[in-house]
């Protein structure tokens, strides 16, 4: 059997890294690339280099930022005063989208799951916690995906909340469960979220 | 393409491509196998529930090239007082990954089966207590593995162990007698009602030890015991123990 040069073995291999590609992925994207013109491959590997030296996590909310601050946090048009814990950037952009929420968020980049040894340490709880002491928030919101990681993460962020005193609620069902938030539609989504009901 | 039946749990889950999840099954009929639940991300998919952690139905799968696809699913298990329960999610979590650790691929073991059926049945019942049905659930499945701990005679010289407080040897597999106890540093204590409890959870007296009201102390004991036990002969460390034990303190 021919031998697979190394400059395609290695990008095979840094594909195959990334998430939901399997190896046979890896190659058909690999053989795509070596078909493709020079100046495409040239800016999608600029695109990708530019995105990391560029972009961020915010350092206070840690949805994706171009400086310090995402544009969330800095508009003077949010209602401080409410804000919103999700699993993923993405996540935000779906909430976003439905035009409903004018609050704050806190992305805690994941959710809590014993069998994959993902404790609360390996999240932004703590950093969550020292943010509400310091920020005039009446209300949080766990919009944790409604499933089971999610319902384990919402409980567990409402028992380390409650010594602080803030109203805590959680979206309303009617999110289907053991779906994920980012894939609901936006009508569903705006409503989970006017009918949320508090922990 | 060809489709068959089984009778499935969902021991794991993972995010792949679009919207799909590769999901770890245990099935009665086909033991542990691996299949993609197509769109199973999107919310809407009436699905999703059913394909939720340790959500069992009864499914449809359609032999693929690589990986078999779940058609169809109806819903038979009920898991709802896990969910929202940190506890019981975490023990839940501690059953799904040993299965999937000790069980081979398309290899079915009825009795597993059925024992991870009964555990989640149990941790989904509200009134239970979810530490004694999980220490039940290792000391089962380390029957089932071969790897009972010992319990009458001491495994360091072969005396009869009296009935005492002990010291448990995950190395040596058992409790050691006072003499052998004293070499050993790897292990813990038990109380002589710790040693009670394991004897009689090891001649699997399912109703005898559902009758016992066992205290968090010896619980502690008891389930120190048996994961080390465990974690010994499986020679890793199970990251659901990590977790729950984060939670203990
Ligand atoms: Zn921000
Ligand atoms: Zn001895």
């Amino acid at each position: 059997m021919a031998e697979v040069p190394a400059p395609l073995t290695r990008v095979m291999e840094e594909l195959g890294r990334l998430p939901g590609i399997g190896p046979k992925t890896a190659q058909r994207l690999s053989f795509y690339i070596l078909r493709t013109p020079r100046d495409s491959v040239e800016r999608l590997a600029a695109a990708l280099v530019d995105v990391k030296a560029r972009i961020r996590f915010c350092d206070e909310c840690f949805f994706i930022a171009e400086g310090e601050r995402c544009a969330i946090c800095l508009s003077s048009r949010r209602d401080r005063a409410i804000l919103c814990v999700v699993e993923e950037p993405l996540d935000v952009m779906a909430i976003e989208r439905t035009g409903e929420y004018n609050g704050i968020y806190h992305v805690l980049h994941g959710a809590l799951s014993p069998i994959d040894g993902i404790g609360p340490g390996e999240l932004k709880i703590a950093e969550l916690v020292s943010r509400l002491r310091r920020e005039p928030v009446s209300e949080v919101i766990l919009a944790c995906d409604p499933d089971m990681e999610g319902e384990a993460t919402a409980v567990y962020l409402a028992q380390q909340l409650a010594p602080l005193g803030i109203q805590t609620s959680r979206l309303a069902h009617g999110l289907p469960v053991g779906g994920e938030l980012e894939y609901a539609d936006e009508l569903t989504l705006a409503r989970a979220f006017s009918g949320r009901r508090s922990f | 393409m060809p489709t068959y039946q089984a009778d499935a749990i969902v021991l794991r889950r993972l995010d792949y491509g679009e919207a799909d999840r590769i999901l770890t099954l245990l099935t009665r009929e086909h033991g542990k196998l691996a299949a993609i639940a197509k769109g199973a991300r999107r919310a809407k998919a009436r699905s999703a529930g059913s394909l939720d952690l340790f959500a069992r139905s009864r499914m449809m799968l359609a032999k693929g090239r690589n990986l078999d696809v779940v058609a169809q699913v109806e819903r038979r298990g009920d898991v709802r007082h896990i969910s929202g329960d940190l506890q019981r999610t975490a023990y839940a979590c501690l059953v799904s990954e040993i299965v999937d650790k000790v069980l081979e691929d398309r290899h079915p073991v009825d009795e597993v089966f059925d024992l991870v059926v009964e555990t989640l049945d149990r941790l989904n019942a509200v009134d239970r207590s979810p530490r004694a049905d999980s220490a039940w659930f290792l000391m089962r499945i380390l029957d089932q593995l071969g790897y009972l701990p010992q319990l009458q005679d001491c495994p360091g010289c072969g005396q009869p162990l009296p009935e005492a407080s002990a010291w448990f040897s995950p190395l040596l597999g058992g409790v050691l007698c006072k003499a052998c106890g004293a070499h050993d540093q790897a292990g813990s204590a038990l109380s002589v009602n710790s040693l009670k409890v394991l004897r009689l959870m090891a001649a699997d007296d399912g109703e005898m030890y559902g009758r016992l009201r066992i205290t968090a102390e010896l619980l502690d004991e008891i389930e120190d015991a048996l994961e080390a036990q465990l974690e010994y002969h499986l020679d890793r460390r199970l990251k659901s123990l990590e977790f729950i034990r984060s939670l203990r303190h």
